[in-house]
C-alpha cells in the first residue's frame, strides 16, 4: 500500500481526478476535525473513497506538561466518526510553557525523558484503546543529549510498548546533519515494531544542513535507503508526504509509482497482482 | 518524573522560538537554533497574514509588525488547531487596545469580520429541521440557515472604504452565512427589525412569523400592520433567494 498525505490543494484531484493513484491517504486530524461545509464534505468523500490513516501534529507527546485530554477526546471522536483505526504522532514536543509552537521540537535524549514520554504514550494508548505508532523526527541540533538518538527511540517504544512509524527521510536528514551512518542507525532500531513508513523530500540549505521541508521530490539516496530498509522489515503501508509545491501532480504520481515499484521488488507477496 | 533541568531545557527551547532570547542548552550545535525560530515564525506569521488580508493591507508595515511581534512573543497559543490561531490573534489585538493606540477605532471589528469569514467557512454543519420549498410564508415556521453568525457592528467595515467608516459609525446588523449547496460564505445586511426577527426565528424554530408578529409589533411599537406585513413579505422572499431561509418546516 502506497499512500499520500491528504492536503487541501490536491484534495479534489484525489477524490475526483485520475492524476493521483494512492492506495490510502493520511489526515492530520488538527486540520480536518470539527469542520463542516465544503471541507467537511471533502473529508467525508475522501474517507468514503480511501482507507485513512490519522497522523497527529499537536498532541505534543514529548511535552513536560500534562496531556491535553480534552483534545485527545476530540481526536478520539474524529477517529470514531470516520472509522479510522491507525493513529500516529511524533516523538517530539510542540507545546511547552502552556503554549503551542506549531512545530516539532526535539526532546532531550535522556533517561528521564524516556520514562516520561513512554508513560504519556501508554496513557494515549489506554485512552484511545489502541496501539499507536510513534515517528522518529528530524532535528537540527542535539538538545542536552545523554544518550544517542537510536537508543532513545528504541527505549521509548519498548518502554511504551507502542509501534514505530519509521520516517526514512528523517533518518537520512538526521544522518546527514549529525554525521552518522543511516543504515547503521536503522539497524539499531526495533524494526519488528515498524508498522508504517514515511517518505518525503527535503531541502539542503547549507553545506552541512538539510531542512526537512517536505517541499521537494524524494532524492535518489533516500530511495536507496528505503530500498535497503524495506528488506529488513515486514510489508507495511508507505506514505509520501508533500507539504509545499504541489504544481506538478504528475511528478508526485511518479514518486508514488517509484515507491510502489521498489516495494513490489521486496514485498512481492503483498503486491501480487490480483 | 522529568528532571527539573530537562523541563527547563524544553521550556527554554520553546520560549526561544518565540522570543529569540538565546538559551543556554548544553550540546546544541552552533547556528542551528535560529532555524527553529525561523520555521516557527514562518508558520505563525503566514497563518495570521493569510487570515487577515485586509487588516494586513490597511495597517502600515510598522503597525502590523508591532502587533505581530508582540503577539508572537507574548501570547501563549492555546488552540491545537493552527487554523484557529487567528481567533486568538483577534482577541489579543482587542484586549491590548491597539484600536486606541493606533487611533483606528474600527480595527477590532475589521479583525472580527475577517475572522468570522473563516469561522463560518469552517464551522461544523448545524442540524436543521427537515424543510420543504412549499408552504405559507407567514403561517409556517421557517427554517433559517444556522451555518451562520448574526452580528452587530458599529463600524461598517464590510460596506465602505475604511477611510469613511468612522464617520459612518452607527448600528449595522449583518448575517455572515454559508450557502448550503456551495459552501460559499456570504453576508447580508439587516435593519434592526429584521435582525430581531431573524434571531427569534433561529431560536424559536417552531414558531411562524405570524406567531412572532405580536411580540415584534410591541417591541418596535408599530401601528400599521399592513405596511409591516407587505414589507416583511418582501424581506422573507429575499431571504429565501439568498439562502438565508432554507425552507418551510415540515409539519
Ligand atoms: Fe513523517
Amino acid at each position: 500500500m502506497i499512500g499520500l498525505g491528504f492536503r487541501r490543494d490536491f484534495s479534489k484531484e484525489l477524490i475526483e481526478g485520475d492524476l493521483l493513484k494512492a492506495d490510502f491517504i493520511e489526515f492530520a486530524p488538527e486540520n480536518w476535525m470539527e469542520v463542516g461545509g465544503q471541507w467537511g464534505r471533502i473529508v467525508k468523500e475522501a474517507t468514503e473513497r480511501y482507507p485513512v490513516h490519522a497522523h497527529g501534529l499537536s498532541l505534543s507527546i514529548g511535552s513536560p506538561e500534562e496531556l491535553d485530554y480534552d483534545f485527545l477526546g476530540r481526536i478520539k471522536t474524529f477517529l470514531k466518526e470516520y472509522g479510522i483505526d491507525v493513529y500516529s504522532e511524533h516523538l517530539s514536543f510542540a507545546k511547552a510553557a502552556n503554549a503551542h509552537i506549531y512545530d516539532l521540537l526535539p526532546v532531550p535524549f535522556r533517561e528521564d525523558a524516556v520514562q516520561h514520554v513512554a508513560k504519556r504514550i501508554r496513557q494515549v494508548q489506554d485512552f484511545l484503546e489502541r496501539k499507536i505508532a510513534i515517528e522518529n523526527v528530524s532535528y537540527y541540533t542535539p538538545v542536552a543529549a545523554e544518550m544517542d538518538e537510536a537508543t532513545f527511540i528504541r527505549s521509548v517504544v519498548e518502554e511504551a510498548d507502542c509501534n514505530l512509524l519509521l520516517d526514512v527521510n528523517n533518518v537520512y536528514v538526521n544522518a546527514f546533519n549529525h554525521n552518522y551512518d543511516a543504515k547503521e542507525f536503522i539497524s539499531q532500531l526495533p524494526l519488528e515494531r515498524v508498522v508504517y513508513l514515511h517518505m518525503a523530500g527535503h531541502e539542503q540549505v547549507e553545506p552541512d544542513l538539510i531542512i526537512d521541508t517536505h517541499g521537494q521530490p524524494i532524492i535518489d539516496p533516500v530511495y536507496d535507503l528505503f530500498d535497503w530498509c524495506i528488506q529488513r522489515i515486514k510489508p507495511v503501508p508507505v506514505l509520501l508526504e508533500r507539504d509545499f509545491n504541489y504544481e506538478d501532480l504528475e511528478q508526485m504520481q511518479d514518486e508514488l509509482t517509484k515507491l510502489k515499484n521498489i516495494s513490489k521488488k521486496h514485498w512481492e507477496v503483498t503486491y501480487a497482482e490480483a | 518524573m522529568l528532571r527539573p533541568d530537562t523541563i527547563k531545557i524544553q521550556h527554554d527551547l520553546a520560549m526561544y522560538c518565540r522570543s529569540g532570547d538565546a538559551p543556554t542548552i548544553p550540546g546544541t550545535s552552533e547556528g542551528r537554533l535560529p532555524h527553529y525560530r525561523r520555521l516557527v515564525l514562518n508558520v505563525v506569521s503566514g497563518t495570521i497574514s493569510q487570515a487577515y488580508p485586509i487588516t494586513r493591507k490597511v495597517l502600515s508595515e510598522e503597525e502590523w509588525q508591532e502587533i505581530f511581534v508582540r503577539f508572537f512573543v507574548e501570547h501563549d497559543a492555546q488552540t491545537p488547531m493552527l487554523w484557529k490561531l487567528p481567533y486568538e490573534y483577534y482577541l489579543y489585538v482587542r484586549d491590548h487596545d491597539y484600536a486606541v493606540k493606533f487611533n483606528k477605532a474600527w480595527l477590532n471589528e475589521l479583525l472580527w469580520f475577517e475572522w468570522l469569514e473563516i469561522d463560518v467557512h469552517m464551522m461544523p454543519d448545524e442540524k436543521h429541521e427537515a424543510y420543504t420549498d412549499r408552504g405559507e410564508l407567514f403561517l409556517d415556521p421557517l427554517v433559517v440557515n444556522k451555518d451562520s453568525r448574526l452580528i452587530h457592528l458599529e463600524y461598517p467595515v464590510h460596506l465602505y472604504p475604511l477611510a469613511e467608516v468612522e464617520e459612518r459609525k452607527g448600528n449595522y446588523y449583518l448575517l455572515i452565512y454559508r450557502e448550503q449547496e456551495t459552501g460559499t460564505v456570504r453576508f447580508v445586511n439587516f435593519s434592526v427589525l429584521h435582525a430581531w426577527l431573524l434571531e427569534r426565528m433561529q431560536l424559536a424554530d417552531q414558531l411562524s412569523v405570524k406567531d412572532l408578529l405580536p411580540e415584534l409589533l410591541s417591541e418596535f411599537q408599530i401601528q400599521n400592520v399592513d405596511t409591516l406585513e407587505n414589507q416583511l413579505n418582501k424581506f422573507l422572499l429575499e431571504m429565501f433567494d439568498d439562502g438565508v431561509i432554507l425552507g418551510f418546516r415540515n409539519r
